[in-house]
């Protein structure tokens, strides 16, 4: 098939200048501002509110003056007519097609309707970033997941089906039965959580005998819905488990797939900028961060959703910004190390801003530990106290004391804080499919009345 | 023929198939299976503009 050699799904967009991109960003923004400020009470009440309509949006500091939409404003105006994601919905309840929601980690699941061209919308950014992988329609992708309410790999499948892949769900089955058909098949990719596709590897060793890079057809894994296969430890390890090339991908229900890692993996995300438009703000003060290097909050618009649609919202993903150009020719904007962690996660403790992600790659870089950790935050009287479980290796009774002096140092360099470390045999701690709730903040938990 | 020329033509093409989608659409009401067939194939073209940066 002669397009199977194009490097890029989209060899026009993905490879625009930054200027033709901006043109472009603007053009959108306008529109889909047009649209919601016509289509939808919620959107039309809010911006009215400061007194900004649709011609008064002509640059890009014009859409910085635009209020932002949080997650709580959606839960308060769903649930009502039209029902039930109230007025914030654009089009009328007949041409709604897919219904999603959001896990309800961070409270009421928020629902999320699609129309068609929604859909087609999310399947294509999604065959952007597989195809920017190295997805081809050659590719056998299985996809281990629950096939449900939450958007998930959903689009992931369609995009797969809409490279030409021959896409194998695999809903229902258990993680055994999921590997065995794999092999089966000799699938050559999938996708998964970072945390579902070591469970798997370790799953395939200790209850089959099987080693995912030995016995194993998969080259590709997409990992999707927390971070991790972008944090460097994480990376290394599930490669060396599958022998396969592990490529990271973010996005949310209520925002679409905004960004993805190609095939060259440069260690950093492309955001999908003639989708999507990224804007970012100093996580303390709310001012716009543009310089590379810096640390910025999320705010990011889908240029192209309409049934309901996501404008300046806040997403509490917590990027680095980056100005180096990637060797695979993409102008698409480069954020070094991905999402680096959720604007909830990322605390203050002892006065110094801790990220899970950090502990993460050290917890994942030493060897002689599983892939399971917990961190505990607290309180002892006015001092902040970090307690980080990890697990010993299936066998090991006891952590050697080189192990808990590396571990101490390590964690000392990267995050600049001292921890109380438990050590527990293998098989202690708890596991997770989906997401993992690794990060336990109880500080938080005490205050709340 | 250069890249701009080649996605004018695409361009010109897929609003081709947007007029007949539209008129097809128009003339398959109380035809379910022609109906709804040409709704879901107006998403797609409406896809196509947004790939050539409509």
């Amino acid at each position: 098939m002669k397009n199977d050699g194009s490097p890029y799904w989209n060899p026009y967009l993905e490879t625009l200048s930054r200027e033709e991109l901006q043109t472009l960003q603007l053009k959108k923004f306008k529109r889909i501002f047009t649209w919601a400020y016509e289509h939808s009470r919620f959107h039309r009440a809010l911006y009215d509110s400061v007194g900004i309509r649709p011609e008064d949006v002509n640059t890009f500091e014009d859409i910085r003056r635009i209020p932002k939409v949080e997650k709580s404003m959606m839960r308060s105006v769903q649930g009502k007519e039209p029902y039930p994601y109230g007025d914030a919905l654009c089009v009328p309840l007949e041409e709604v097609t897919e219904f999603r929601q959001t896990s309800g980690t961070t409270g009421r699941p928020v629902y999320q309707p699609d129309t068609w061209q929604d859909w087609e919308w999310w399947s294509e950014c999604w065959a952007t970033l597989l195809w920017a992988q190295g997805y081809r329609p050659i590719d056998r992708v299985f996809l281990p997941f629950g096939y449900n309410i939450f958007v998930a790999f959903w689009a992931g499948h369609y995009a797969s089906e809409k490279i030409g892949c021959e896409t194998i769900p695999g809903g229902v089955l258990d993680t055994k039965s999921r590997i065995l058909k794999m092999q089966e098949l000799r699938a050559t990719a999938m996708m998964a959580t970072p945390t579902y596709v070591l469970g798997m590897a370790d799953t395939a060793i200790r209850s089959l005998g099987i080693d995912p890079s030995r016995d194993l057809s998969i080259k590709k894994i997409t990992c999707a819905g927390e971070p991790g296969a972008l944090i460097p430890a994480t990376k290394k390890r599930i490669e060396e488990a599958w022998g396969a090339k592990v490529f990271d991908h973010a996005g949310a229900t209520e925002i679409g797939a905004w960004g993805f890692e190609c095939a060259d993996q440069p260690g950093a995300l492309h955001i999908n900028e003639a989708m999507f438009l990224a804007e970012f703000e100093d996580p303390d003060t709310g001012e716009p961060v543009t310089e590379a290097g810096r640390y910025g909050r999320l705010v990011i618009t889908a240029l192209d959703r309409i049934a309901q649609p996501c404008i300046r919202f806040d997403s509490k993903d917590l990027v680095q910004l980056s100005d180096e150009k990637c060797s695979c020719g993409r102008t698409y904007r480069l954020l070094t190390g991905g999402v680096v962690g959720r604007a909830d996660d990322i605390t203050k403790v002892k006065g110094v801003l801790l990220a899970p992600a950090a502990i993460e790659d050290v917890v994942r870089s030493i060897e002689g530990l599983s892939d399971e950790y917990e961190v505990i935050v607290d309180k002892k009287g006015d001092v902040d106290t970090i307690t980080l479980k990890v697990e010993l290796l299936e066998g090991a009774s006891e952590a050697p004391s080189s192990l808990i002096e590396r571990l101490h140092t390590e964690l000392r360099v990267k995050t600049n804080l001292g921890y109380k470390i438990e050590t527990y045999p293998y098989g202690s701690l708890p596991r997770y499919e989906v997401k993992a709730r690794r990060f336990k903040d109880l500080r938080k938990q005490r205050s709340q009345p | 023929m250069n890249e701009q020329a080649r996605r004018e033509e695409m361009l010109d093409m897929i609003i081709a198939m947007e007029k007949l989608a539209e008129k097809l659409s128009a003339v398959s009401q109380r035809f379910p299976a022609i109906e709804r067939n040409a709704k879901r194939i107006k998403a797609s073209i409406a896809m196509m503009k947004l790939n050539l940066g409509e």
